[in-house]
């Protein structure tokens, strides 16, 4: 977990930067790198709930919705700047995730995924009866391309907006996972009642965990209606919570940068499988399914694995195993 | 130092404990015992916050902690070495014990708390880097008393320290905390190793069914027909 080598990722994040210039402007390396940054943002969030404090969501898609229809709304109904639609969108689902958050205080495991289920089911029924605000099934529409000031982004522009954004929330998170806050929300994961006689209030980090979760969500769906231009509720669907899900476990749930490849690999994924169609999902569930037996801490986990072996660590090879 | 005033705890609608008195005064060192089901745990957790109370006070240092939450109990200085040990299974010794000293703002404190530690258990130094939960029993136990004490507690609870450990280790437990003891430190200890607890005990109390049966300095206890007969197995 102290990866103080920066070196690497800062050559990595540069040559993202670069990436449009690499791929020759190609319109549709742009749009699945945009998706990218929004999944990363999105797994990173449920990351810190998952992965950090070991509560189960699958609810994030309603999280998203709210932070997408906000900033939708109020750039489509009141005319506000690209910047503002975004913080409020982050803020009203950050409220919503403390709300939350706040009523399932004492619900775990399967208890609390359940409620997360209803909760972005509920969120996905208001955007879809709500005709006169929301648009309804017809989705709402004519949502303007982000503006910087009086600079309209051009798509490429806007990768660059949606980079630096991952790129500071991925910031934030180190800096959170490595704090006295981040020390706190593992030791609620390792062991609830033993982290509260630690003196650890357990309720209120939480909710820490759960507004951390629900804003970066938040976030990422200001970017994605900006991104889209309309949105429909059917996109912020149970299947799209699940796949949130997926990108954590998949990459290494509790890992600082699992749930970076995990979105990266799922989208870039979905793109290769797409003649696949719907029996796209069989071949996720069934991935899931392998990653929690044989690799518990994801492909990060294994890929630790395999750098320890390489560097003979073998008292370290006993970290890379289970975790509760 | 700690005054418990007749509370009463419920586990929903079924009484665990009722009309529970009992008083720790600075530096003694006092055992509740009992056998399994009489509630001395669940006066513990009552007293830490785990639990609410229903009826009754708790003061502790002159102040009304009753059903405040854990953590704030914990500030206050209070520590439990909880039962079966729970110790974060997949953390160090070392982040144990950093995780113990959550509550101490200080890093000299911390490092004083570390050193404090090492010299009453010297074999948690050696695996200062070892997932706690590769330890062995024994070994965990003194992980999760020398936690508890990384919180500079004035008051600590133990419960069931013998838990699950081999008689020879329970032994060195029991000498281990009779040294903690020495050195100043207040303590109430439950046990169901009822001579062990009681060795080691200024006073004591006797619990069954949610309630105390008896009260008395150790050696009273020890003495008593009740504790001979029933705990000791002497006719």
């Amino acid at each position: 977990m102290k990866d103080k080598k920066w070196p690497l990722p800062v050559f990595i994040v540069l040559l993202l930067f670069l990436l449009p210039s690499i791929t020759g402007h190609n319109y549709y390396v742009l749009h699945v790198a945009n998706i990218c940054c929004i999944f990363t943002i999105l797994a990173m969030g449920l990351n810190m709930l998952q992965g950090y404090t070991g509560l189960v969501s699958i609810g994030q898609a309603g999280f998203y919705a709210i932070g997408a229809y906000i900033s939708g709304l109020l750039a489509v109904k009141l005319g506000l700047p690209f910047l503002i639609c975004l913080f409020i969108g982050a803020l009203v689902a950050s409220i919503v995730g403390l709300a939350l958050g706040l009523t399932t205080v004492r619900l775990y495991g399967g208890y609390l995924a359940l409620v997360t289920v209803g909760f972005g089911r509920i969120i996905q029924l208001i955007a879809i009866n709500w005709v006169e605000m929301t648009g309804g099934g017809e989705g709402l529409l004519g949502i303007p391309p982000a503006k910087l000031g009086t600079v309209v982004l051009t798509p490429e522009q806007f990768y660059y907006f949606a980079l630096l954004v991952t790129v500071i929330l991925f910031v934030i998170t180190v800096n959170l996972v490595n704090s006295k806050i981040g020390r706190a929300l593992i030791a609620i994961r390792e062991q609830r009642i033993a982290a509260n006689m630690m003196g650890i209030d357990v309720a209120g980090y939480r909710l820490i965990a759960f507004v951390i979760a629900a804003c970066y969500s938040g976030i990422a769906g200001g970017l994605y209606a900006f991104f889209a231009g309309s949105l429909f509720p059917d996109y912020f669907s149970l299947p799209q919570s699940i796949i949130i899900l997926i990108m954590v476990i998949l990459g290494g749930a509790g890992t600082l940068y699992g749930p970076i490849i995990g979105a990266v690999l799922v989208t870039i994924g979905f793109e290769f499988l797409r003649p696949l169609q719907s029996y796209q999902m069989i071949i996720y569930g069934f991935g899931v399914v392998l990653v929690v037996m044989f690799m518990p801490y994801g492909i990060v986990g294994v890929a630790r694995h395999l750098l320890q072996i390489m560097q003979g660590d073998r008292k370290g090879s006993e970290t890379g195993v289970a975790r509760g | 130092m700690l005054e418990v005033k007749n509370i009463e705890s419920k586990y929903g609608n079924i009484q665990a404990i009722s009309d529970v008195s009992l008083s720790v005064k600075r530096g003694e060192l006092v055992a509740v015992v009992g056998a399994n089901g009489a509630g001395k745990s669940t006066t513990m957790k009552t007293i830490m916050g785990l639990l609410k109370a229903s009826a009754g006070q708790i003061i502790f240092d002159n102040k009304n902690i009753t059903n405040l939450p854990a953590h704030d109990i914990v500030n206050l200085g209070i520590a439990l070495v909880p039962e079966g040990r729970m110790v974060f299974p997949y953390f160090t010794v070392l982040e144990n014990l950093n995780a113990g000293a959550y509550c101490i703002k200080n890093k000299a404190e911390v490092s004083e708390g570390l050193n404090y530690v090492f010299s009453l258990f010297p074999l948690l130094k050696d695996r200062l880097h070892q997932k706690a939960g590769t330890l062995s029993g024994g070994e965990q136990q003194m992980l999760a008393i020398g936690r508890a004490l990384m919180s500079k507690p004035k008051l600590l609870l133990m419960d069931e320290p013998s838990l699950g450990l081999a008689p020879v280790i329970v032994d060195k437990i029991i000498e281990l905390i009779q040294e903690i003891h020495q050195q100043g430190m207040t303590i109430l200890l439950v046990e169901q190793d009822v001579y062990s607890a009681l060795e080691i005990a200024d006073r004591g109390y006797v619990m069954e069914n949610g309630r105390i049966v008896l009260e008395g300095t150790a050696n009273e206890l020890m003495e008593s027909a009740l504790v001979q007969k029933k705990y000791l197995g002497i006719a």
